[in-house]
Formats: structure tokens, sequence, C-alpha cells
């Protein structure tokens, strides 16, 4: 049984998902993955990140960059747990920008978290120029348009609401990790026995809570769409502001970077156009570049960018080996391409 | 309900001790067809007055067959039966299927019939093969008739085989309800034994590369030609592994409960001829069109060109029977084809290839290898556009957007493994004995990984749709 259990670790150890380490940050007010912690991702991709100080992925020691600081902000496609660390944005902007002005000491850094919004940004970023008062522009790469949209069901750990015409933004509070979980996910995470969090996944609560003993047929769960129709002074109105108080709470220039869904492949065809996938996030898009340019914020659509990789290289720049290509989170492509819009927009703004 | 759900084995532990614990053979008998019956209500309880009225129509026709004077008698009885079972095989699978092929007609008739909203019942094709079985067994004397209607539904609806086969016969099965084997550890161990090496193979193999594969036919148009070769080979990995892992845990699960069903495959893609492959995949169906469909219809007692029309009507009524469409119908024609072809080589050779020609074995080996690829995309594509689309990428290796997954690729490494040790060393099923150490160590290996590697979402298998 020892052989087994062992073939078991050593299969689990490297082909699982990891879950890394998390503390609360006192400095930062905020729960952070835990400096010298690594996360590997096997679903998608097959990567490990490694978190610094502070627990910027990819960034040993943030306090040891030079020069001013650039901060990208996302949801998951900035987290990247899916890319190495050498093939994050941050990572590669440094670089990049190492390339094209090495007299000109820039750095760059980024955040993200899975489902996070434009209400997330909104209370991280004083945050962090509280922390790095040399943090001098934010770029904030935008999925979907959804995460600048009130009502959003799928908001992480902040909320943009609203409700009978008033809008509003709160925080979900996040509790800090006991002491004993912060201990035994790292004493787990060093055994590579990840296949625990795996388990506990699937005997928890929720799990066998979904187990069906009943008879059928089920009935199919009708499923509410996540955005209402599309309503222009609706749009207009929300956008303009969640932007009016993303430019209030900081004093640095703040400009959004657009990754479309696009290119994908669509029953067979390569789908350029975001209104050939959905009408109604095309639309928002309008009504959200409208409205940055109304609240003086910049906005770079990367559309042309990401479909010219495709045809002019055949290459996606989202999916991977072991997922499909035109779908999921950004490959090492979609996040070079996206450092470079934001160093080439970054050169045009140097403080 | 289906055997990889964790909602499954909760269910079939239940159902075990409960027919373990039972003093008599009557209560046991009843016992399992009240869970069958469950077992086919989880899917819709609406369909289990269809299973249990038809069975109770043949239940009563194979009464009257065994009280009829007359040999005609006999068999008008029989043919009510046939067409009986037919006829709801007709309506509920391939009504639409001769709506839309005879649109064309009914149009210029001034017709235009709408497709009905007809839910197919699981596993009709199936319980309508065995109720076959019955009847036509009974009217040839090979069997006795079932005393007990709970018995013979318990014969139709048994869970281990009713949705997805086995198909088995009235002959294997009817004597072991009056006898069923003793439920000793050595049982039990080999019916889970074969339960998770099915397990593993639906589980951790065919739903891993099910995506990719449904992602490919999908997608066809805009794919590299390499990418559809590894689609196709993963297809036919897929199929085997989710079809034969299924028939696995039906032959296990039964087994540790007293009833032994034949074996349905046997490595079919270690087959050197296409005969060969029919003698090993899905071998309770290929028998049963041999016994009642081929040989009745003369087989291969009435001259060459009457063989070579059996055997199309066959391997075309086949193909029919797996699915409505005419790609299943072509992939039964095809097949029928490769064997008619194969059976003229033979006669033309005079019998079997030299043993000792590795060489002659492995062209061999690959031609029925391609052939029955070249089914498979049939059998799988949604039309014959789509065929003809993924055929002429493939065999131009049309340049386009590449995809080849490092998992899919690794499930057809190591599932090739014991196929060509099987063809190489010792051509038979790999068994871990109970008194070998390998054995825990192997199966709880495979069960855990299966287990913690579980997809996410609903991987129901193929034979279901059929």
């Amino acid at each position: 049984m020892g052989i087994a259990v062992g073939v078991l670790w050593i299969v689990t150890s490297i082909c699982m998902d990891s879950r890394p380490e998390q503390i609360f940050d006192s400095s930062l007010g905020r729960v952070i993955f835990k400096p010298g912690s690594a996360r590997q991702c096997r679903k998608e991709g097959w990567a490990t990140t490694r978190y610094g100080r502070y627990g910027f992925p990819g960034i040993p020691d943030v306090t040891k960059l030079i020069g001013p600081k650039i901060m990208i902000w996302g949801d998951s496609h900035v987290e990247a747990q899916e890319v190495t660390d050498a093939d994050k944005m941050a990572t590669v902007a440094n670089k990049l920008w190492g390339e094209r002005h090495p007299d000109q000491p820039m750095s760059f850094l980024s955040w993200g978290e899975s489902g996070a919004n434009f209400a997330n940004h909104c209370f991280d970023i004083p945050r962090y120029e509280k922390v790095f008062p040399d943090l001098c522009r934010h770029y904030i790469v935008m999925s979907f348009t959804r995460r600048a949209f009130p009502n959003d069901p799928r908001s992480a750990s902040a909320l943009f609401r609203e409700r009978d015409g008033v809008f509003s933004i709160s925080e979900i509070p996040t509790a800090a990790p006991s002491s004993r979980s912060v201990l035994w996910r790292g004493r787990l995470a060093k055994a590579g026995l990840h296949v625990v969090f795996k388990l506990y996944a699937k005997l928890s609560r929720s799990a066998v809570s979904n187990l069906r003993f009943g008879l059928g047929p089920v009935k199919k769960a009708v499923l509410e769409p996540e955005l209402p129709p599309f309503d222009a002074a609706y749009a207009g109105t929300s956008f303009g502001w969640i932007l009016r108080e993303l430019k209030r709470r900081t004093d640095q220039p703040v400009c959004i970077v657009y990754i479309p869904e696009v290119p994908r492949i669509v029953q067979g065809r390569i789908v350029t156009e975001v209104q050939m996938l959905d009408p109604d996030e095309a639309l928002r898009l309008s009504a959200f570049k409208r409205a940055c340019c109304s609240a003086g914020i910049g906005f770079v659509d990367l559309t042309e960018s990401f479909c010219q990789a495709v045809r002019q290289e055949g290459l996606f720049p989202r999916g991977f080996m072991n997922t499909r290509p035109g779908e999921g989170h950004l490959n090492a492509l979609g996040h070079r391409l996206v450092s470079e819009a934001i160093v080439a927009d970054a050169a045009e703004f140097r403080p | 309900m289906i055997f990889s759900q964790f909602e499954f084995l909760v269910f079939f532990a239940s159902v075990f001790v409960g027919n373990a614990l039972l003093p008599t053979l009557r209560l046991k008998h009843l016992f399992l067809l009240v869970a069958s019956l469950y077992f086919y209500a989880y899917w819709d309880w609406r369909f289990c007055g269809l299973l249990i009225v038809s069975s109770y129509g043949d239940f009563l026709v194979g009464q009257r067959i065994v009280a009829s004077q007359s040999d005609r008698q006999r068999k008008h009885w029989m043919w009510a039966s046939i067409v009986l079972n037919l006829g709801v095989l007709g309506y509920f699978k391939y009504a639409n299927f001769f709506i839309q092929s005879a649109t064309a007609a009914f149009q210029a008739l001034g017709w235009h019939p709408q497709t009905l909203s007809i839910i197919l019942p699981a596993g009709i094709s199936f319980f309508t093969f065995q109720k076959f079985s019955y009847t036509i067994d009974l009217y040839r004397r090979e069997i006795s008739p079932c005393k007990h209607f709970t018995d013979f539904l318990l014969f139709i609806a048994f869970f281990p085989q009713l949705v997805a086969g086995p198909i088995v016969r009235a002959s294997e099965f009817l004597p072991q309800l009056s006898a069923p084997r003793p439920i000793t550890a050595i049982r039990c161990f080999e019916g889970l034994r074969q339960f998770v090496f099915g397990f593993f193979k639906k589980v951790f193999i065919a739903d891993r590369i099910a995506g990719f594969v449904d992602y490919a036919f999908d997608n066809a148009g805009v794919l590299s030609g390499a990418t559809l070769w590894l689609a196709v080979l993963a297809y036919t990995l897929q199929i085997y592994c989710d079809f034969s892992g299924y028939s696995d845990m039906a032959i296990g699960a039964a087994r540790t409960m007293g009833y032994d069903f034949k074996r349905n495959f046997n490595l079919p893609y270690v087959a050197t001829n296409i005969s060969d492959f029919w003698r090993r995949w899905h071998i309770s169906l290929s028998t049963w069109l041999r016994d009642y469909l081929y040989i009745p219809l003369g087989g291969n007692r009435c001259g060459k060109r009457r063989t070579y029309v059996n055997l199309m009507t066959t391997m075309l009524l086949g193909g029919l029977w797996h699915g409505a469409a005419w790609t299943f119908v072509f992939w039964g024609g095809l097949h029928g084809v490769a064997l008619a072809v194969h059976k003229v080589w033979r006669d033309a050779v005079g019998g079997e290839m030299p043993k000792h020609s590795q060489a002659l074995k492995f062209a061999s080996w690959m031609i029925t290898m391609l052939v029955v690829m070249l089914g498979w995309v049939f059998f799988r594509a949604r039309d014959f556009s789509t065929t003809g689309l993924i055929l002429s990428r493939m065999v131009t290796l049309q340049e386009g957007v590449s995809l080849l997954p490092p998992v899919v690729i690794m499930a057809i490494a190591l599932m090739s493994v014991p196929h060509v040790v099987a063809a190489c060393v010792v051509d038979q099923r790999f068994e871990l004995r109970y008194d070998k150490l390998l054995t825990p160590v192997l199966l709880f290996a495979m069960f855990a990984l299966a287990l913690l590697f579980y997809p996410e979402g609903f991987a129901p298998f193929i034979y279901f749709q059929f």
C-alpha cells in the first residue's frame, strides 16, 4: 500500500494544482500570498508562480526594484498562475523597458485576483500607493466590460452595486487566515501534498450537498443572464460613475488596457470581431471607451494586435496545450502583447 | 445514474449489502428488481412504465409461444413480439430519422411534416435486443419460459446491463436467476477488480480526452491535419475505453452479486483482420447479430453472393442500430464491405496468413486499424460533410491551428502498452491475481488516480446515446 501511496504522491505533487499559502499583511491591510511560497497550475497551462515580498508574483523583492513603479491591475488574467514568472506581463514589461529605455529606470509590478472588478481597484490603488509612494501610473487590464459594470454576479472581494439609480462600492471583508491554517498549508505545500486540498474539496459539505438521489428527470436550471440587455444610457452612466470614482482615489494617471475574447474558434471558424461573439459586449465596449474619454482615462484596445497575431503567426493569445486555442486565460504570447502595449504607452507618459 | 458517479457507489454498496443479507432467492430477486427500477427511474421515472409494460407484453407472448399447438402459431407469436418491439424502437429512435430522410419525398407530395418531440428512452436498443433473444430462443425451443414476470422483468431491467449492455441473452441469465453463484470473497474481488479497471478506463482515460475530441470534430475546418489525426486516434481510444470501461463496470458489478456476464471486449485493437476485430469488439452485439440476423438470413450457406448480401445487410442494420443517422449506416456498410473483402481475400489465399511472417502480420494490423479508424470518423462526425472535411484535411495534412495536448498523447501511449504486449507476447486479457502483492497496489492506485483526476461536469457514456 505504501508503494501505491508513493506513486499517488509523486503523480499528484507533479500534476495537480496547488494552493498557495496566504497571510495577512498589515501594511497593505489585506491578505496576500505568503512571500516565498509557490503555486503550481496544471489544469490550465503548466507553470509555477513564486511569490515575493508583499505577495507579488514573480518579483522576489519589490523594494529592490529601481526607478518609479507602474502597477498593472486586473483579474485572473493578471494573476496569471497559468504562465511562468518569466512570461508574466510585469516581468516581460520590465525586460522590454530595460531594453528600450536603459537610461530611464522604471519598474513594473502586477497584482491580480480572480474575479477582481473595478470596485477592487478603487480600494486597492490607494492602499498600494500608501506603501509604494513612487507608484506613478496605473494600468488596469480589463478582460470583460462586466468588470466595470454594476451588479456583476461574479464579483470577487469587492462589489460595485446599483440600486434604484444609486451607485456604490463596498468591500467584502476577508478574514485573516488562522496561524494554524497557515502552518499546515505551508507544511502540506512543502511536502507536495496538494492532493489533500483536492480531497477536502471533493468531500466538502457543498460537494456532498450537490449529490442527487431523487428520481429523474432533472429540470435544467434556468440561468439568469449575467448582465441585462444593453441600454446605452445606463451603460454610459454606470461606466462614468465607476471611472470617476477610480480617478477620485488616485492622483496618478490611469489607463485601461482591454484584452478581447477574440480571436476565437467558434463552430469551425476563427472569429475576430467581438460583436460576432457577443453583440452586447461590443456595444458595452463602445460605451466604455466613450466613458474613459470623458473621464480623462486612457484606453488601449488590443483587439487588433490580438487578431493580427493569429493572422500573421497562426497563434492565439489565449489558450494552452492542455486547453483550447483562443479560450481561457492569456498565454505567454498574450502576456507579451499586453506588455508591449503597456510599455509603448508608458513611454509616452514618462514621469 | 452512471457507474462513475459517486451516487452510484453509494447505491451499489447498498444493493450489494442488501442482496447479500436477504435470506431467500425470491426476496433477493425482488430487491434487485426494485433497485434496478430505481436505477432506471433515476434517469427518468416516466419511462419505467414503458419498460414494465413492454416487458409484460413479451412475457405474455412468451407464454403464448410455449402454449401454442402448432409451429405456425409459435412463429406468429414470435413475429408479433418482434414487430411490436420494433415498432416501439422505431417510434422512439427512428421516427425523426425517417421523417428527415424522407423530407424531399414528403415535400414532393405537398406535405411538410415536422419532426416529433420524442425523448429516447435510455437503453432501449439494448433491452429490445434482449427481449428478442428471449422470444426467439423460446420459439427455437432453446430455453424454458420464465415462470414469474418479476424474474423476466429482472432479466430485462437488471441494472448493471440495463442502459448500455452487454446484451445479455435469456439463455445465459435466466438459469442464473434460479441458481446464482455463491457470493465469495474471490468473486467479490474479481468483480471489484474488473469494476476498477473499467472505472479507470472510463474516468482517467476516456473522459480526459473527450474534451479534445469533441472540440476537434466540431472545429475541424480550422485545425491542422496533424491535429485531426491525433483527434481520430484519440477517439479510437476514447470509444474503446468508454464502452469497454462501462462493460467492465457492468460485468464486475454483476459478478459481485453472483451473476456472470460474458466478456464484451477482448483487446479489439490487436486484431490483425476485420473479422478478428468483430470477434473482439462489442462481442455481445456481434454474436447477437450473427445468431439472430446473419444466420437466419442464411449466413454463408447459400452461396458466395448471398453470403455477401447477408453480411452487408447485417452490418448495415448493425450500423443503424447504433444511431438514427446515415453516418452510422455508412459506418456499418463500411465494415460490411471490409468483412466481405476479407472473406474474398481469405478464400483466395486459402486460409490464414503464414504464422511467422511478422511483417505481414504488422501490415495486416495497420490496414485493419486504418479501416477501423476511418469508420470511427463516420461514426463520430455530425454528418457526411464534416466527415469529408476531416478526411480531406487528414489526407492532405492541411495546415491550420495546431493542438496536440500532451495528456492525449500520453493516454494513447499508456493504453498502447497493454495492446503491444498482448499482441507480441500473450494474446489474452491481463489479470491481476488476488494473491499477488502488485494487485492491491495497482487497483488502489488506479481507483485513486481516477477519483482524484475526475473531470468536472457530467461525462455520460458514449453508448448511452444508442
